[in-house]
């Protein structure tokens, strides 16, 4: 009697469950959840990373080794592969392919490229790791990285903590809006009174405070995460760099860039606080790139295709 | 402690939608909780059966699986409801389930000689239950709710996830602002030690005032 309780309950279970996987939308909903528990976890220990923000860094490197790169370089190269955090939902930026588990977009082939000088190659030298936005600084301090390229913004704010190679792109914050709002929202001041999303812990929603006090502004883990909610109606736009929306508004017919750019940010390759001498050595990787074409092939072959025109390679800021 | 001071109005703010998010989704859950153990004890099948079945399926989702339905699912179906109320409804669902846990183990702890007297006079199994068993067995089951109530306070932190400002996310937010970090999740853990102690003590109080003395 109970014993067939518990099988009916359990057939019951295992169909509700089937029906969700057959569904593509909550399928996609079921992907997300499992994402977020990942983050949960990583998050825990980040916290406790907090004292590496403010200890002195250890950095033995000779202050005048300006390709060696220093004992972080050697680290990696002992170790045979250098770990990259990037993220892993947003298309032609970092987007990990489901059926193949190769993670692609631009941020991707800068890390290639970067692997590629260190190792002569990048097959099976980059362990990737994903970084959303609010993990960054933390996968940092916390060594759980060696670099971050995860659209990271070079700010002041964030230099307290963290040291930045590059910039080696510069994007500007635009909004993804359906293409029937194009009358209504113009520019980022036409937000006032209206809704607006973007990314937990970014610069992003920074900007959108100053820029447009009246809007309300609602934050979410991920760019795909606000994609979601202006599907649903939950906000009238999405905020974030042009770089990250231009593969949303290419994937979804229904959207579009409203294309002012309203602010600069400068993508930087993070890096722990005080490594002056690996940072050196990658600002050399990212000038050579500029120069060699491989930068231009890694923009023109990713966020070149969402329609966004290959700007002239931004300046090594060294300091 | 002094930028804790500074931003304490948006840190209070968000205990206080921890503390809405908590109550208001163990009144849920204690409503629904209280139906399913019902459901569970009922003399017809099929409920028993839809008993048991949501039970499992609560006790057995994480809450961040709920949470994610309500707030990319639900809107699908044409329910397009604030995060906050996403939250609530999530949170009083899950919660359901293992309040029905505990008001069964309530039903479990009346003897059953009781339900066999209550039926020689002639009650029938609405009037045995509602005068005679649930009387006692939510009384019994004080001490196990409490400890719901206590764990709720933790549970509703996945709320942020859906932007929702309890005080975990108001506290982390501020931390990205300011680029500190401790000071905000200490406050949020001394806030959740004050309320968990006082919960604990104040259920102490009522499960001895209410206690069925035999």
């Amino acid at each position: 009697m109970r014993a067939r309780t518990l099988i009916v309950s359990a057939l019951a279970i295992t169909a509700v469950v089937g029906s969700i996987a057959t569904n593509p939308a909550t399928a996609a909903t079921k992907k997300k959840t499992t994402k977020k528990k990942a983050v949960v976890t990583t998050l825990a220990p980040a916290t406790t990373a907090a004292p590496a923000t403010t200890a002195a860094p250890v950095t033995p490197a000779a202050p005048s080794a300006d390709t060696s790169g220093g004992a972080t370089l050697e680290a990696i190269k002992k170790r045979g592969k250098i770990v990259i955090g990037t993220k892993w939902d947003v298309p032609l930026i970092g987007l990990k392919n489901p059926v193949t588990n190769d993670v692609q977009g631009f941020d991707v082939e800068i890390g290639k490229i970067i692997a590629k000088e260190i190792f002569g190659t990048d097959k099976g030298k980059v362990e990737w790791v994903e970084a959303i936005s609010a993990n960054r600084i933390p996968f940092i301090t916390d060594a759980k990285v060696d670099i971050i390229l995860s659209t990271f913004s070079i700010t002041d704010a964030r230099k307290q903590q963290v040291d930045f190679a590059g910039p080696y792109y510069v994007a500007g914050q635009d909004l993804l809006i359906y293409k029937i709002d194009a009358d209504s929202i113009k520019s980022v001041t036409d937000l006032n009174g209206k809704k607006v999303c973007a990314q937990t812990g970014s610069t992003s929603v920074t900007n959108l405070k100053t820029l447009a006090p009246k809007a309300s502004v609602l934050d979410l883990p991920t760019t795909a995460n606000c994609v979601e909610a202006l599907k649903d109606g939950r906000v009238d736009a999405v905020s974030t760099d042009d770089t990250l929306l231009t593969g949303f508004a290419e994937k979804f017919p229904a959207f579009a860039l409203v294309g002012k750019q309203f602010s600069v940010e400068k993508y930087g390759v993070g890096l722990k606080k005080g490594d002056t001498a690996f940072r050196s050595y990658l600002n050399d990787i990212v000038e050579k790139s500029f120069k060699d074409g491989s930068w231009k092939k890694a923009v023109e072959s990713t966020i070149g295709t969402g329609g966004l025109k290959t700007p002239e390679p931004p300046k090594v800021e060294r300091y | 402690m002094r930028i804790v001071l500074d931003n304490l109005p948006r840190l209070l703010r968000g205990l206080g939608v921890t503390l809405q998010l908590t109550i208001g989704g163990f009144l849920i859950g204690l409503v629904i909780g209280t139906i399913i153990a019902v459901f569970r004890v009922s003399p017809i099948k099929p409920l028993r059966v839809l008993g048991a079945g949501y039970v499992a399926a609560m006790v057995n989702s994480p809450l961040i699986f709920l949470v994610f339905v309500a707030y990319y699912g639900l809107p699908k179906l044409g329910a397009l409801l604030t995060n906050f109320q996403c939250a609530l409804i999530a949170v009083g669902l899950y919660i359901g389930g293992y309040v029905a846990e505990a008001v069964r183990s309530g039903f479990n702890a009346v003897s059953n000689g009781q339900a066999e007297a209550a039926r020689a006079i002639g009650l029938t199994f609405g009037q045995t239950l509602s005068h005679v068993i649930l009387p006692q067995a939510l009384r019994s089951s004080v001490g196990p709710l409490a400890v719901l109530l206590n764990a709720n306070y933790r549970n509703v932190a996945v709320a942020g996830i859906i932007g929702v400002s309890e005080v975990v996310k108001a506290g982390s937010d501020l931390s990205d602002e300011t680029a500190t970090q401790y000071p905000f999740f200490v406050f949020s853990f001394m806030a959740f030690m004050i309320l968990g102690f006082a919960t604990a003590f104040l259920a102490g109080w009522l499960d001895n005032r209410v206690a069925v003395k035999r």
